[in-house]
Order: structure tokens, then C-alpha cells, then sequence
């Protein structure tokens, strides 16, 4: 194989291509552009149609020979193919690259070969250490380990765990992960235990985060689950663990029959990001009732998780298996009055805030971002008082609009701010309820025309040039009651962060999706308004119908962190008897 | 025990209160490597062709240059004398491994410059830990978590620094998350490389200097009897010009600034608003406000006002400036705030959130400006604090005289120095004084001359010429703004027609003529 060709298989090896046009471009030379696509399917199925790609490798036709050397990657040929990476991560991607194209031949030979095959490591940790002076032996096992978990391929990792019997305890932790995630090829729980505990007596009982996560991942699928705990608490010395480790407890707690113990972790981590398993594991365990679904739906709606595509489909099958629904994929459709089931044909509701959350967040918004911890970043003391007794005097109000940024809305070509700001106000005056505009004192150079006629048919109230408007604004609709509607097209997302607690933070997104218009006013004037999400989703039951409809799948979320996508089940024919 | 390999390294924590994390090698290479004190050369010259902190490419190995490890192998070898029976240990246990694990044959093929080519210590002696946290256990935990965190991060390849300074323990201590950590420890890891390399070429200069020395001796005595040969080291015209006589003379300047000038003052009460590295920043782009300030022509009276002698920025600064305390250094240190100082209405904040322009330079007003570093925190604080003490507040008049391009528009606080110190010096001249806004964040699409440009292909290849086109520099303002026009400074002929756009309505009534 001459040098070229080398490249090119290297290439095709790295990138593989797919289609039928892939035979063309290899003999044809490497010019053209491939196209790229990286599934490693494509390169194993590319790798299986070429025999004589495959035969030049080894070089040798002759089936016993073949099967001794094909393990034997030229890595010099390899190395040809991370000549373009950047020189210290260079090492790295030679690793990588050789465990990838291992990964592609024991998928044709067979995995269960590669376990006891004898492999060059040497000549492998020898090159990587000539390429990077900060790689030695034990080194360049961490990052064999590390490639080999990213490929998942057990047999490598298994291989060089016979070759090195004094591993370093980053590649035990990694070996351990990658058997807990092969866990009935590597030997079952005992073969986890022991590795287990040989890195609790290498680490002395101090878990760092990496090897921690680790480790806990596979002990979870063991009988000794509970050591993860210890863990965890090690771990939090140096900093909080990622949600999905605590997933993992939750999950092992569930499958173990804890239930008190898993739910009080997902109730304690509720304001992260949480993984799918712990509740899928939930559905398997627990008893089939509609009580035991109610506790998920809930957790659901109380901290905004909708869970991913693992977990729709899980509470597709528990319903119909278990509680006998039909469990199908629908959306929410307009219908005149509000939003419809486009299966089942029944109204959705919007979720909106009780009378009492309205007031929680009512009471703390005023201290904590108006006022917030100085005074003077947002405002100044007199002008927040003479605000206050305004709003007092002259409220409530039905509409509170952002002035300056209802003005920079799509402006009319060749018109002032002002103008546009106008055209607002006169299609809310149509409307018949009192208007608030909220604005900064530099506005007063506007256009007087428009601002005079503003001024008769609204309430203008302007603000320091120097304040910020936002906390105004919300803290006027606020107080206007529950009804009121605050028009403006900022995505208002630093002022739930402010609340400065994910409880209210979560009851002002709420708010905010259920009270915020959007508006655009045309080259014409004519104003249009619309709500930023269609519907504020959450799980519910029709008390007449029995329906019940789901909202799931944050993956597919609109930009503004709502699930957009519903499950509705109907329950069957048995069930209503 | 914990140990990382069979030949080099043996990670060790020990039972009772006297934590440390020995890594030591064991093997009778390593062994004798401590004796001699050296590093084999080839490890650096096996290394030196790809690796990113590369060493210079002739370079050498020379002798001298393994002082810097041999110092640390000499540290080695006195814990060694120190903790005999702790060695012995180790000793023992290595044998028993090696004859539990006799099937073992990995590392037989490994050559002799196998080992790692730093050796790493991460270890604390009892005094230091007691020092870095007053015997809080939770403390000392940590102090273990970042040890093996850092042993663990080395395993897998990743950049860490062979030694973590003392001063560099009391950071880290105090950083709360894995990646925080991580960040830190690959800066270390770099500023080391960095130190190695600067270590290598002076020595790799001074060498050469000693070769040219040996080359051309100084004449004899026969050869130049009166000592009158021209040259460099030899009788020459001018006297040398020692880099104290320039202090002197600059700082002359700044002593009578002191007396005469009007003061500028920088408030350092944002401490508490900044992590520890936006501190550091902080405290250098004071340092280079000071130098800045001192080589100026017409400098300013300097005033630190806030500043706390315990704040982090201050010290910071001190470890950058030790004498900035002394009664001799030319500023003014005060722990009391300004608005103490100087007369309230002589004041004027300088801060990038309020609306009005700093239209003229005024000689008898004070400018404050905020020594802040807001990387992660971007609120309004120069704002607040200008709002309670009731002082005026202006921002640099930035749009009226540049085509603003992208980033913010809040400046460095050396920068803010500078174009203060440029428009008193110029008398009022922005477009000089605000040549040190950075020109990334200029316009840069900005064409010198609009009417070339043909709709649609603004931004044709003829612009990226443009853009590759170096700052030209010049003493005379004038003709720097003349000759640098194109890098984004509004000009009067942007809004007055200019002469070439007068010229086309002229060739067409020509055209039309002759038709």
C-alpha cells in the first residue's frame, strides 16, 4: 500500500462516508469532497465491502496468517491521519484513533476474540510518549481508557486491564464504568465488587468527582448500591455532583425497592436538569395504579421536569399496559375559545397561578429585584417612592406596555419611534381598558405630535434615564392583579434568576408565559399581538371524560423552556365500565 | 498505599495527621538519577519536536539547566533522610507486589528513558497545612480531595504543573467547582512551561554571550596602550544611560505633578464585587496605570482612594509593586474615600452606564474612575455608587468621535488612564486621546471612501486588504489621524459630500452631452 492510499483509507477510516457513491470515490482519488457522515456503521459496512483495502492492511491472504497480524494497525499510517490536530492533543487523538479503527475490526471479527488477542500496546505507548513529553506509560493508559469508554468497546479495555496488572487508579475507575455499562459480558456484580474494592484501597477513601461519577454509576448496579452515598458525600467536599450521578441513586433506590429514599433525592436535586432513568426505573417498580402514576405527574408539574423522549414513551406503555388507556401522540389545536386535544377533541387548560402563588410572588418581587440588595443599580430611593404612590393613586391598569421597546418594534418606514408607539396605543384604546406606558425621560424628544396625543390617551410614565424599566414594568402589571397583560417582546429571562430562589423563579415563568404578549406593528400600523407560548402546559385530567393529557419531551422545547408536545390517553372501553 | 505504577512514582497518604502525597520513584535508575542530581537530557531532546511548549529548536542540553529540577531531587532526597522508616515501607511493599504479580510482564521492554520526564510533588508539610486551614477538617479534606483530583487529572494525560506553589494552595483552596480547579490547574501548568522555556533561552543567551566574549577579548595592552579602541564594551562617545537615571528623571516629573497637576483617582472599593483573578487583573492594569502615569509627559496626581490594605486587589498590587507603600513611591495610597479628600463638587465619576458625554476636559474638576474588572459580574456598580454619594457622572464621549463596531463599551482602567492622560495633554483633542480604545472593537467595515462601494459587495476582497492594513504611527496627531483614517474614526467627510461624489453627476451631464 503506497503512502497515498494509506491517507486515503485513514481518511475514509476517520470520516466515514456513506451511499453508493463511496466506491467511486476511493479509487478515483481523494480530490473529490466526501461526504461526511459520522456513523460508525457506515465505516465498519465501507471496511467490510473493501477486500482489498482489508487485505492490504494485513497484507497477506492467507486466512490463519491474517487472523495472527490483523491486530498489527501500522501507526505510522495513523499517525498520517491526525497530522492536522493541534500539537499536544495530538497523543490523544492517535489513541483515538487506533482504538476506533480496533473498534472497527473486531466488529467484523468478533469481540469476544479481541479479549485475549496479543496486541502491540507497547509500540503505542512508546510513539505517544515521542509525540507529547507530558504522556508516560501509566498516562497514555488513562487516555487508552478514556477512548475506549468513548468507543465503548469492553474487549480493548479488557485487554489492556490483562496486559497492565498494575493499572492506575483513573483507569480502574474508567474500566469500572465501562463493565457496569457491559455488565453481563464482564462478569457480572462480582467482577465490579472486586474491582470495587481494589480502588477503595488504592484512594483511601477520598473520591474526586471524575472517578467518583465513575464508580458510582456501576456500583448502583450492584448489590452494594448503598456504598454510593459515602460516595457522594466525598465527593461533595470538593464541589456539588452532577444531577445525572444523582439520578443514578435514584434510579438503583427505585429498582431496590426504596422508594422513600429515591424520591427524596430527585426531590432534593428537583431544580437541575434530572435524567430520564430514575422515573423510568419508577414506572418498573412501583405497583400499577393510578395513585403511583399521580406522584410522577406531580413532580412533573411541580418542578417544570418533562422528562425526555425515554420517559414518554415509558408512561405510554405503563398506561396502556398496566392501567388500560390508549395511550397516543397528539398536539394542542386552537378552537375559537381556547386550545383543544387534536385526538381526542377535548379542551386543554392552560396552567395558570393560584390566588395565594400570585401573592407569594406579588409580595417578593417588590423587595428582592425592584429593591433588591442596592437600591441605587436599578433606581433611586425618591423615584421608587414617587412610583410607588403613582401606581397606587392611578391603578390598576388592563394594559402595561414597554414603551421603548414596543417603539423599536418593526418601525414604519420613515416614521419616528413614536409614531409606532402610537399605533400601539391606539389599538389598545380599542380595546377599552386602561393603558399604562412605562418609558425613559429622554423620550420627551420624541416627535411631540405623537407624544402629546400618547399623553391624552394613555398614562406615560417615565423614568430616570439611568434606571432600568424592566422591574418597573413587571411590578406595575403585578399589582394590577392577575389579569392584567404586559406587553413587550424582552424575554424578561435575569428577572426570575433575581427571585434568587427556583421556587419563585419557577412561579415567574409561569406568570410571565400566561400574562406576556409579544406585539409586532406593522408598515401599516396595524398592531398584532401574541401570546409567547400557546398554551402553558400542564399534566391534567378531564373530570368528565377522564382523559388524561401529558405534556412531555423538553428536547423538542420552543425557545422559551415549555415542552411543546402532548400524550393523550383515553381511557378504553373496559376501563369506563 | 496507593501506587500509580510499578517503576516510577508511589502516591502515599499516610494514617495519621501528617498529610502529604510523596511521588517518588523507586526503581535504582530514578535512584541514581537523585544521586546525581540530573535529568537525562533526552527526554527534553525526544520531546522538544512536537510537544506544545516546545523547547527552542537548537537548543542544546546543557548542564546547567537541570539546576532547576535538581533543586527539587535534592528536596527529595532530604524527605528521604526525613522519612526513612516511611521509605522503608514503601520498600517493602514494592517487593511484595512485585513478587505477588510475577506473571507480570508489561514493562520489560520499556527503555531507560522511560520515566516521567518532571517528577511531580504535590505534598504539604504539617506546618503548611496547619497555615493554609487552621485545623478545619473540612479543610483538610479538601486539601486531599485536590490532591488526588490532581493525580487523577495526571493519570489521563491532562495538563497539570509538577509543583503547586503555597501561595498558589491558598487560591485553589478556595475555588468551589471541578472545572474552576481545572482551569487553574492548566494555567499553572502553563505558567510553568513558560518559566522552564524563559529559564532555557537565558541561559541559552548568556552562553552565546560568553562565546562572543571568548571570541573578540579585549585588546592587550601592547594592542591599544591608551585604551582608545572604539566600540561596543570599549571607549565609546556616549555615556550609558542606566535604567535608574531614567526612574530618576520620570519620576522627577511625577514629583512635581504632585504639587502642580490636577489629581486623578482611582476608586479600589470593587473588591469585594471580584473573584480572586479579576483581582489580579485589576492589580496589574493598576501597575500599568502607575508606569503609564510616570512616562507621560504631563502626568497626573495619582490617588488610590478605598483601598483597603487587606483587600485582595491591594494585595495583588503589592506583590507587583513592593514598595507602593513607601513614603518615597510617587501616589497617593488612602484608605479614606475621596468624597472625604476633595470637595464634593469638584468631582466627576467616570462611568460607562450613565448618558451624559464628557464633552470638554475640565482642568479643575477631579476624575474618579472605577478600578473594577467586570468579567462575570455585569452589573452596574460604578453607577450605584456614583447615584449614593450624589456625585456628576460622565461617560466618554465614545459615539460622537468612533464608528463603534462590537464588544462593550466600558474600558480597562489603564486605558481610561490614558485617554485621560491624552486629552489633558492635547488640550481637548477625543480623536487623539481615544486612539486607546482597542481597534478590535472599532468598525472595521467602515470604507474610507462609501460612494466606491457598490450595493451588495461591501464586503468584497478589496475590504480584507483593508483589514490587513497595520496602524501607522506618528507623533504628530494630525497626521496619525490622516493616515489611520480608515480604522473606524468618524470624519467630517462621511456627512459632507466629498469631492469624488460631486464628480458623477458631472461625467453623466458630460455622457449626456454627447449623445
Amino acid at each position: 500500500m503506497n503512502l497515498n492510499t494509506a491517507k486515503v483509507l485513514g481518511r475514509l477510516l476517520r470520516n466515514p462516508v456513506g451511499g453508493s457513491t463511496i466506491q467511486r470515490h476511493v479509487f478515483q482519488g481523494s480530490h473529490r469532497p466526501f461526504l461526511l457522515r459520522n456513523t460508525p456503521q457506515d465505516a465498519t459496512a465501507i471496511f467490510n465491502n473493501f477486500p482489498t483495502i482489508r487485505n492490504s492492511s494485513s497484507s497477506v491472504s492467507h486466512h490463519e496468517i491474517k487472523r495472527e497480524n490483523k491486530y498489527n494497525v501500522d501507526i505510522n499510517e495513523l499517525e498520517s491521519t491526525v497530522s492536522g490536530i493541534r500539537a499536544h492533543v495530538v497523543a490523544r487523538a492517535l489513541v483515538d484513533v487506533w482504538v476506533e479503527r480496533m473498534t472497527l475490526i473486531c466488529k467484523e471479527f468478533g469481540f469476544a476474540e479481541l479479549m485475549d488477542a496479543n496486541l502491540d500496546w507497547s509500540a503505542l505507548i512508546n510513539r505517544c510518549k515521542e509525540l507529547d513529553h507530558i504522556l508516560n506509560k501509566d498516562t497514555v493508559g488513562g487516555v487508552i481508557m478514556n477512548s475506549c469508554l468513548k468507543h465503548q468497546n469492553f474487549a480493548l479495555a479488557h485487554n489492556y486491564m490483562n496486559w497492565n496488572r498494575n493499572p492506575t487508579l483513573s483507569v480502574l475507575t474508567n474500566f469500572m464504568k465501562i463493565c457496569g455499562e457491559n455488565i453481563d459480558v464482564c462478569g457480572g456484580e462480582d467482577r465490579l465488587i472486586q474491582i470495587y474494592e481494589k480502588i477503595k484501597t488504592k484512594n483511601k477513601g477520598v473520591w474526586d468527582r471524575d472517578s467518583g461519577e465513575r464508580v458510582i454509576y456501576s456500583i448502583c448496579k450492584t448489590r452494594l448500591w448503598k456504598d454510593s452515598f459515602e460516595i457522594l458525600e466525598a465527593i461533595s467536599v470538593g464541589g456539588e455532583p452532577s444531577p445525572s450521578c444523582y439520578g443514578n441513586v435514584a434510579e438503583a433506590a427505585f429498582r431496590n425497592y426504596e422508594f422513600d429514599v429515591g424520591w427524596k433525592i430527585l426531590h432534593e436535586q428537583a431544580n437541575r436538569p434530572l435524567p430520564d432513568e430514575p422515573f423510568v426505573a419508577w414506572l418498573n417498580a412501583c405497583d400499577p395504579t393510578e395513585e403511583n402514576m399521580k406522584t410522577l405527574l406531580e413532580f412533573m408539574d411541580m418542578y417544570d421536569q418533562y422528562g425526555y423522549q425515554k420517559l414518554s414513551s415509558a408512561i405510554k406503555v405503563y398506561y396502556s399496559t398496566n392501567l388500560g388507556y390508549k395511550a397516543e401522540d397528539t398536539d394542542a389545536v386552537p378552537d375559537g375559545v381556547g386550545f383543544v386535544c387534536k385526538v381526542c377533541k377535548n379542551p386543554l387548560n392552560t396552567n395558570t397561578l393560584s390566588d395565594e402563588e400570585f401573592r407569594v410572588l406579588q409580595d417578593h418581587f417588590f423587595n428582592r429585584v425592584l429593591k433588591s440588595e442596592d437600591l441605587f443599580m436599578n433606581t433611586t430611593g425618591e423615584e421608587l417612592q414617587s412610583y410607588k404612590t403613582f401606581i397606587e393613586e392611578t391603578g390598576p391598569f388592563d394594559w402595561i406596555l414597554d414603551g421603548l421597546n414596543v417603539s423599536y418594534c418593526k418601525a414604519r418606514s420613515g416614521n419616528s419611534p413614536a409614531g409606532v408607539l402610537w399605533d400601539a396605543v391606539r389599538h389598545f384604546n380599542s380595546q377599552r381598558g386602561k393603558i399604562l406606558i412605562i418609558g425613559r425621560k429622554h423620550m420627551m424628544q420624541w416627535a411631540v405630535k405623537y407624544i402629546n396625543r400618547i399623553r391624552r390617551n394613555s398614562r406615560l410614565y417615565l423614568i430616570n434615564d439611568d434606571s432600568e424599566d424592566d422591574p418597573f414594568l413587571i411590578w406595575a402589571t403585578l399589582k394590577s392583579g392577575p389579569r392584567a397583560k404586559l406587553i413587550s417582546n424582552d424575554l424578561l429571562r435575569n428577572h426570575s434568576f433575581r427571585l434568587q430562589d427556583p421556587e419563585l423563579g419557577r412561579l415567574f415563568k409561569r406568570w410571565r408565559l400566561s400574562q406576556q404578549l409579544s406585539i409586532n406593528v406593522d408598515n401599516r400600523g396595524r398592531t398584532f399581538l401574541r401570546p409567547f407560548v400557546e398554551i402553558v402546559p400542564s399534566p391534567q385530567k378531564n373530570p368528565i371524560t377522564g382523559h388524561w393529557h401529558v405534556p412531555c419531551e423538553q428536547d423538542t422545547q420552543s425557545p422559551y423552556d415549555v415542552p411543546n408536545k402532548w400524550i393523550c390517553l383515553s381511557p378504553t372501553v373496559d376501563k369506563q365500565k | 498505599m496507593y501506587s500509580l505504577s510499578r517503576i516510577p512514582v508511589t502516591f502515599h497518604i499516610q494514617q495519621n495527621l501528617r498529610q502529604r502525597v510523596i511521588i517518588k520513584s523507586v526503581s535504582s535508575v530514578s535512584k541514581s538519577r537523585y544521586s546525581t542530581g540530573k535529568i537525562h537530557s533526552s527526554d527534553y531532546v525526544a520531546c522538544s519536536q512536537r510537544s506544545p511548549f516546545s523547547f527552542h529548536r537548537n537548543w542544546k542540553p546543557l548542564q546547567v539547566l537541570s539546576s532547576h529540577y535538581r533543586q527539587y531531587s535534592a528536596e527529595n532526597s532530604i524527605r528521604k533522610h526525613e522519612n526513612t522508616e516511611e521509605h522503608q515501607e514503601q520498600k517493602d511493599t514494592v517487593n511484595e507486589r512485585t513478587s505477588s504479580n510475577e506473571i507480570d510482564s508489561s514493562p520489560d521492554d520499556f527503555d531507560a528513558d522511560d520515566f516521567t520526564q518532571v517528577d511531580y510533588d504535590v505534598s504539604l508539610t504539617d506546618e503548611q497545612i496547619q497555615e493554609l486551614t487552621n485545623g478545619d477538617p473540612e479543610l483538610i479534606k479538601k486539601v486531599k480531595y485536590i490532591q488526588l483530583e490532581h493525580a487523577v487529572v495526571r493519570e489521563e494525560g491532562g495538563q497539570v504543573p509538577s509543583r503547586i506553589k503555597f501561595k498558589n494552595w491558598k487560591e485553589i483552596i478556595l475555588l468551589d467547582s471541578r472545572s474552576k480547579r481545572r482551569k487553574f490547574l492548566v494555567y499553572l501548568f502553563k505558567t510553568e512551561m513558560k518559566e522552564l522555556n524563559a529559564r532555557r533561552k537565558k541561559e541559552e543567551k548568556a552562553e552565546l554571550r560568553k562565546k562572543e566574549y571568548e571570541d573578540n577579548p579585549l585588546p592587550s595592552k601592547e594592542e591599544d596602550p591608551y585604551g582608545m579602541a572604539y566600540g561596543l564594551t570599549r571607549n565609546a562617545l556616549f555615556l550609558r544611560l542606566y535604567d535608574t537615571t531614567i526612574n530618576k528623571f520620570n519620576h522627577g516629573r511625577v514629583c512635581s505633578a504632585m504639587l502642580h497637576h490636577p489629581p486623578l483617582v482611582l476608586d479600589c472599593s470593587y473588591d469585594e464585587h471580584m473573584n480572586p483573578r479579576e483581582a489580579k487583573n485589576c492589580a496589574k492594569q493598576l501597575e500599568l496605570v502607575i508606569t503609564e502615569n510616570r512616562v507621560h509627559p504631563e502626568p497626573f496626581n495619582l490617588y488610590l482612594c478605598n483601598a483597603d490594605r487587606n483587600s485582595k486587589t491591594m494585595n495583588y498590587l503589592r506583590r507587583v509593586i513592593p514598595t507602593l507603600e513607601d513614603d518615597n513611591f510617587v501616589i497617593n495610597v488612602k484608605e479614606e474615600s475621596y468624597v472625604d479628600i476633595f470637595p464634593h463638587e469638584r468631582l466627576v465619576y467616570l462611568t460607562p452606564h450613565t448618558r451624559d458625554d464628557l464633552d470638554e476636559y475640565n482642568e479643575d474638576d477631579i476624575y474618579i474612575i472605577g478600578a473594577m474588572v467586570d468579567k462575570t459580574d455585569p452589573r452596574p456598580f460604578s453607577l450605584a455608587k456614583a447615584k449614593k454619594l450624589d456625585l456628576r457622572m460622565k461617560r466618554l464621549p465614545l459615539d460622537k468621535h468612533l464608528m463603534w463596531g462590537l464588544g462593550g463599551k466600558s474600558l480597562t482602567v489603564n486605558q481610561m488612564a490614558k485617554i485621560m492622560l491624552d486629552v489633558r495633554y492635547t488640550r481637548g483633542d477625543w480623536k487623539a486621546a481615544l486612539n486607546h480604545v482597542p481597534m478590535r472593537k472599532l468598525c472595521r467595515e467602515f470604507h474610507p471612501y462609501p460612494d466606491q462601494i457598490q450595493e451588495g459587495q461591501s464586503n468584497n476582497g478589496s475590504s480584507r486588504a483593508f483589514l490587513q492594513r497595520k496602524e501607522k504611527k506618528s507623533l504628530v496627531y494630525e497626521d496619525f489621524e490622516l493616515m489611520n483614517r480608515r480604522k473606524g474614526f468618524r470624519r467630517s467627510e462621511m456627512f459632507t459630500p466629498s469631492p469624488n461624489r460631486l464628480q458623477v453627476p458631472k461625467i453623466r451631464s458630460l455622457l449626456r452631452d454627447d449623445d
